[in-house]
């Protein structure tokens, strides 16, 4: 395999004085879809807010070659990290179409912006026709759409997704899944998701980390990890 | 009674142009400055003594010392903003408490308690209209402040730094995740909240004496327009002005002058019961920074 495009070696992070991550080492390979699992509180959404440089950390996160080390969340972006945040965090009193513009903030992605809500708009015309409407009142499968849209605007090269899946209907997540395997088969971009639900995860995702009290427990394909005792019974209750 | 309604009118929008700078700090940023008034009185004391040595207009002044507000918390200030910005709402209060009352003290020492005043050609001006009169002063900065609501108004609405400022105040976390560097946004907001509170200053200096303590009056009635019109609502606190000012000039013939606050007050409340987002808040934006 090629060079990892994101490495993360032996990351531990702090909330305060309370450490949350153990000796966490991750990788993410150019157009790998990589999820990582684990009970609430396993410390998954911290993983990703360290790299978004939301959180203090030590160990070393390196992404294309370069170290995140002392990056402001800002930089972060304006490198093509792109975090979709649990709970979609959508801005409440925009309307569909400011938050999409928010989402091209970083100086490229302006640019490009025009394109890129063209595109966008083709792949979810529900938030087309939505688009004047305040954030705060579409549906929960509407705001997922718009979030994940929201992140496609930042022009990602590594897309992370904070369990996109939270709180919604069965139907709308197949749909919503099937979105980010469209993302990540037509531009090839690679997808780092955190999910609760294990089973949908080892369904849809190249690799696999099984995360429990801020350490990686374990790790592999995610077929193969689905017919692991281990898993079946801690996570699938099978 | 047609004069009445025109002197709170006018009023009104004196106090919307007093108001507009804490509507972006208070109701947009949700930083709580209780040195509000305070702005007003420093950049009164600047326009009059300005006026006293140069003999430049307050008029013309406004639009130097404003400006210069605006770099000074670009710069010097911008780690107090920064510090403000990261503070619980309870720290902000006792961090701007003492800030403005350290500005009382210190123009208290070095002006005195004097109450001062400036005698431009227009200041004593009226204009009559049949049987209404007015000053030009009071009609100058009722102008200004719906020129400066409207500009407003479609700044955070539609350019891309209103819709920045917009976005950091409704999630301060995701604003970061989008790329924004919220520090600059606080900072930039700040400073252009105090420059439009310098700004009026300037343009009050015609029609009111400046003296150590005038901040406390002018911000207690900043911040009954802010709330009132709806926090982080900019045609809201022209609205919030009007009800305060027509009030004001209706009590004060119909009831007394000295009951002018009494009867405000009581309005206030009895809108934030039926509206509790004021007159022109989204719902919902009241409880943003709250929660």
């Amino acid at each position: 395999m090629a060079e990892p495009l994101l490495k993360i070696s032996n990351l531990n992070a702090y909330y305060g004085e309370v450490q949350v991550l153990h000796d966490v080492s991750l990788e993410v390979y150019p157009g790998e879809i990589v999820a990582i699992v684990g009970a609430n509180a396993a410390g998954k959404t911290t993983l990703l807010k360290s790299i978004s440089g939301l959180v203090r950390w030590q160990g070393d996160i390196v992404y294309g070659g370069r170290s995140l080390r002392g990056l402001k969340p800002n930089q972060i972006v304006e490198l093509g990290i792109i975090h979709v945040p649990e709970g979609r965090g959508l801005f409440p009193f925009l309307t569909v179409l400011e938050n999409l513009e928010i989402g091209a903030y970083a100086p490229n992605a302006r640019k490009a912006a025009k394109e890129t809500l063209e595109k966008v708009f083709r792949i979810w015309p529900r938030l087309q026709e939505r688009q004047n409407q305040l954030a705060g009142t579409l549906s929960g499968g509407e705001q997922q759409m718009c979030a994940i849209a929201r992140g496609l605007m930042g022009l990602p090269k590594l897309l992370m997704l904070d369990e996109p899946s939270l709180g919604l209907a069965p139907l709308i997540i197949r749909d919503c899944y099937a979105a980010i395997e469209d993302i990540n088969k037509r531009d090839g971009t690679p997808i780092l998701l955190v999910e609760q639900n294990v089973k949908l995860a080892m369904q849809k995702a190249d690799r696999v980390y099984v995360i429990e009290n801020g350490r990686i427990v374990l790790q592999g394909k995610g077929a193969e990890l689905m017919d692991d005792d281990r898993v079946r019974k801690a996570y699938m209750g099978i | 009674m047609s004069q009445l309604l025109v002197s709170g009118i006018l009023l009104g929008g004196l106090y919307a142009m007093i108001s507009i700078g804490l509507n972006l700090i208070f109701g947009v940023l949700r930083i709580v400055n209780f040195a509000h008034g305070e702005f007003i009185m420093v950049s009164m004391y600047l326009a009059y003594w300005t006026y006293f040595y140069y003999k430049i207009d307050p008029y013309i002044s406004a639009f130097v010392i404003a400006p210069l507000t605006f770099l000074l918390f670009m710069t010097v200030f911008r780690p107090f903003v920064v510090k403000l910005a990261d503070s619980s709402h309870l720290g902000q209060v006792f961090i701007t408490f003492g800030i403005g009352i350290v500005l009382q003290n210190l123009a208290l020492m070095l002006f005195s308690a004097d109450y001062r005043s400036v005698d431009t050609a227009y200041s004593r001006m009226r204009i009559a209209l049949g049987e209404v009169q007015f000053s030009l002063a009071r009609l100058v900065v009722f102008l200004l402040s719906l020129v400066f609501t409207a500009a407003l108004y479609y700044y955070l609405k539609k350019s891309y730094m209103g819709k920045t400022i917009r976005a950091t105040m409704q999630n301060r976390t995701v604003a970061m995740l989008m790329g924004i560097d919220t520090r600059k946004v606080y900072v930039f907001t700040f400073a252009l909240g105090a420059a439009i509170t310098a700004f009026a200053g300037g343009l009050l200096l015609p029609i009111f004496y400046v003296y150590p303590t005038i901040g406390f009056n002018f911000a207690l009635i900043a911040f009954i327009v802010v709330i009132l019109g709806g926090l982080g609502s900019i045609p809201g606190t022209l609205a919030g002005g009007f009800v305060i000012g027509l009030t004001e000039a209706l009590s004060g013939y119909f009831i007394s002058a000295s009951m002018k606050q009494l009867v405000y007050f009581c309005i206030f409340i009895l809108i934030l019961v039926l509206r509790p987002a004021g007159l022109f808040g989204q719902r919902g934006t009241e409880e943003l920074g709250v929660k």
